[in-house]
């Protein structure tokens, strides 16, 4: 009884607990869960074992995800998820967003790393003159300074209704 | 015992092409039952999903259907007033053509019936949002994986006074009840194997007599198996009986699903070959039953598996075919797909819903976590095994019923009856990754979402004043549209 959780002592999940502003309980609970996922037990999350999630390895998004979340280790895994936990900032959400779509890891969100989630979105059915103009609208409507990206400025600025932090919420109880 | 493919009887029949048939809405999460005959319609992240807050059935199915036979008929009447000369305002006579055109797009896109838009057309970076929502969510958690999961036991003996009780009971189901079970087991399978083998000397010359004794005694060792759980199983509903073109379909939570069964009647199972132990007795002990074994990798046992159950319904005086169309184990609170190839036959088919009572112990056999005499082993240490066996009224195919309907109305009878909740997954995703056909379909919808929302963008960007309405206009329309279909829905 209780050996689900027996190798994380307490303390770590009181620190961890701390970090992240998640509950005892939810750190337990991710924690079970990544053991689950961890099916190798190595310690740290692999593409495949990621691909054992039917609903996640038919996600368009995969691949981005994969590129997030591979090689994670336990704490990171509760980094990574404690941002769409309720009691998570706005900042850290809207962080994590603006990262998911910064491919190129540049500090902007330019046309180029939109087409890209465009075109994994939906694949070859959109022609490349509508990925463009998708993608212009989107930067043109974020776009506060005009300089064809968009900053993480620019995208708090438009932000601030927090519609951002609205949308990422998913229960980890 | 090997644990990779092991472990699941399995229901062979799966067409090459659609064998992964999963349709599951991964925004259905709160709602998991999915309507079995929508195509693989994947609702993806779209804002305000309303249709997943209803209880989709086949009763809003079928309203739907009714809506769009009105709406054809209605179009179609239309198209004979082709100039909508019975308007005469210009503007009256393109909203008219809109609002129908609006009806059309969104019924021959039964998918888009589900997202609700924003009322003013909009790229924004937060339209992409919830599609990296989504698959982070699955990683937190995922309904798949829910169905194979097994019993979390919550530690109660933590207490001053529990813990002696504990104790105590511990002592007994390990040193007194375990041993004594165990023999009794022993004890059986020794007489059993004695009383086939010389069946086999005994009634050599004839094959009927001998099948008849030896599934008499196999149905008596069934009934060891389940004393040594100490199993207390109520039967409910009239018992099987032989009969020609009659199939018995069960959900299935582990092998002793079979074991239960056996002990009430005579059955056939098809199921999947183990290696082992287990391998011996399926070819040896229950050889006289007409067992049909297949192995789930080997595409060309398929044939075979169809040629043999074909063959084995037809004739009166085999024991009844037992099926279990899930073709996996499913830990006794969903219910999966059921696969379409038993109700393919055309036999009657007599659904049998097994619901185990896990208070004391669990049954769901999780082959990747032990091997199959682990789980008997441990659920001999337990206090007993309850369970209930409903044998339902017989079903047959409805006029004009396709095979998936039939197999998903079973599986409606079978999980009502015990308390399952059904879910849309197909169970050999546990062994095999979805094909690429799921994603290319959730694209294709996307982009149906990007292009239609980007011509109101153009439409709407305009300086004429006129078409910028229009787009409202015709959006508005859209989803009040939208939000009546699907309070209807949740109404019935």
């Amino acid at each position: 009884m209780g050996a689900n959780t027996s190798s994380l002592v307490s303390e770590d999940i009181e620190e961890m607990a701390r970090e992240s502003n998640l509950s005892p309980r939810e750190i337990k609970r991710l924690y079970k869960r990544f053991q689950k996922l961890d099916r190798n037990q190595s310690g740290s999350l692999e593409a495949d074992e990621l691909t054992m999630i039917p609903e996640l390895a038919m996600n368009p998004l995969f691949p981005r995800i994969v590129q997030i979340f591979e090689s994670v280790n336990f704490r990171e895994f509760v980094k990574l998820l404690s941002v769409f936990s309720e009691s998570a900032s706005e900042e850290a959400k809207r962080d994590f967003v603006f990262r998911f779509f910064d491919i190129d890891q540049d500090g902007f969100v330019s046309s180029t790393d939109l087409i890209e989630i465009l075109l994994m979105l939906c694949g070859s059915n959109l022609t490349q003159g509508e990925l463009e103009e998708i993608s212009q609208l989107i930067i043109r409507d974020a776009d506060m300074d005009k300089d064809g990206m968009v900053s993480y400025d620019d995208f708090c600025a438009c932000d601030s209704l927090g519609t951002i932090s609205q949308l990422c919420q998913i229960s980890l109880a | 015992m090997n644990a990779s493919g092991g472990g699941d009887d399995a229901e062979p029949e799966r067409d090459p092409e659609g064998q992964l048939e999963l349709r599951a809405a991964p925004n259905a999460a709160t709602e998991p039952e999915v309507l079995p005959q929508r195509q693989p319609s994947l609702s993806t992240g779209g804002r305000g999903t309303l249709a997943t807050g209803g209880p989709p059935g086949h009763k809003a199915r079928s309203l739907r259907d009714a809506h769009r036979d009105l709406l054809t008929e209605a179009v179609a009447s239309i198209k004979d007033v082709s100039d909508v000369g019975f308007l005469d305002d210009e503007l009256a006579k393109d909203r008219f053509k809109d609002a129908i055109n609006v009806a059309i797009e969104v019924y021959a896109k039964q998918r888009e019936l589900d997202r609700v838009l924003t009322d003013v057309p909009e790229l924004k970076l937060s339209t992409l949002v919830p599609y990296l929502v989504e698959p982070v969510e699955s990683i937190a958690d995922d309904d798949f994986n829910k169905c194979f999961e097994s019993l979390e036991s919550e530690p109660w003996n933590w207490t001053l006074y529990m813990y002696p009780a504990w104790l105590v009971g511990c002592f007994i189901r390990y040193v007194v009840l375990f041993p004594a079970r165990l023999f009794n087991l022993i004890f059986a399978t020794v007489l059993t194997v004695i009383a086939v083998a010389s069946c086999k000397i005994l009634f050599a010359g004839n094959k009927q007599k001998r099948e008849h004794v030896e599934g008499l005694i196999l149905t008596l060792y069934a009934q060891a198996w389940v004393a040594s759980w100490s199993g207390v199983v109520k039967y409910h509903g009239t018992r099987p009986r032989m009969a020609a073109n009659q199939i018995y379909v069960a959900n299935h939570s582990s092998m002793i699903d079979y074991i239960l069964l056996l002990g009430v009647h005579r059955f056939a199972v098809v199921g999947q070959l183990h290696p082992g132990g287990v391998g011996l007795m399926q070819t040896h002990l229950l050889g006289s039953l007409g067992c049909i074994w297949f192995d789930r990798k080997n595409v060309k046992d398929r044939d075979y598996v169809r040629k043999s159950i074909a063959e084995h319904v037809a004739r009166a005086d085999k024991p009844p075919l037992l099926i279990f169309p899930e073709g996996t184990c499913v830990n006794n609170e969903y219910c999966v797909m059921f696969k379409k190839g038993a109700f393919d036959i055309d036999a009657t088919v007599h659904p049998v819903a097994i619901k185990y009572n896990k208070l004391f112990a669990d049954a769901f056999w999780n082959s990747r976590q032990e091997s199959f005499f682990a789980h008997v082993l441990r659920m001999m240490k337990d206090w007993c095994l309850i369970a209930d066996v409903w044998f339902l009224e017989p079903q047959t195919k409805r006029p004009g019923e396709s095979s998936e309907a039939f197999a998903a109305r079973v599986k409606q009878l079978i999980a009502k009856q015990a308390g399952l909740k059904c879910v849309s997954f197909d169970g050999y995703l546990k062994h095999v990754k979805p094909s690429e056909r799921y994603r290319a379909a959730i694209q294709t919808q996307n982009s149906r979402f990007f292009r239609a929302e980007l011509q109101d963008m153009r439409g709407y960007l305009k300086d004429d004043e006129s078409k910028r309405n229009s787009v409202l206009w015709k959006r508005e329309q859209r989803n009040h549209f939208l939000r009546a279909l699907n309070q209807d829905e949740r109404k019935t």
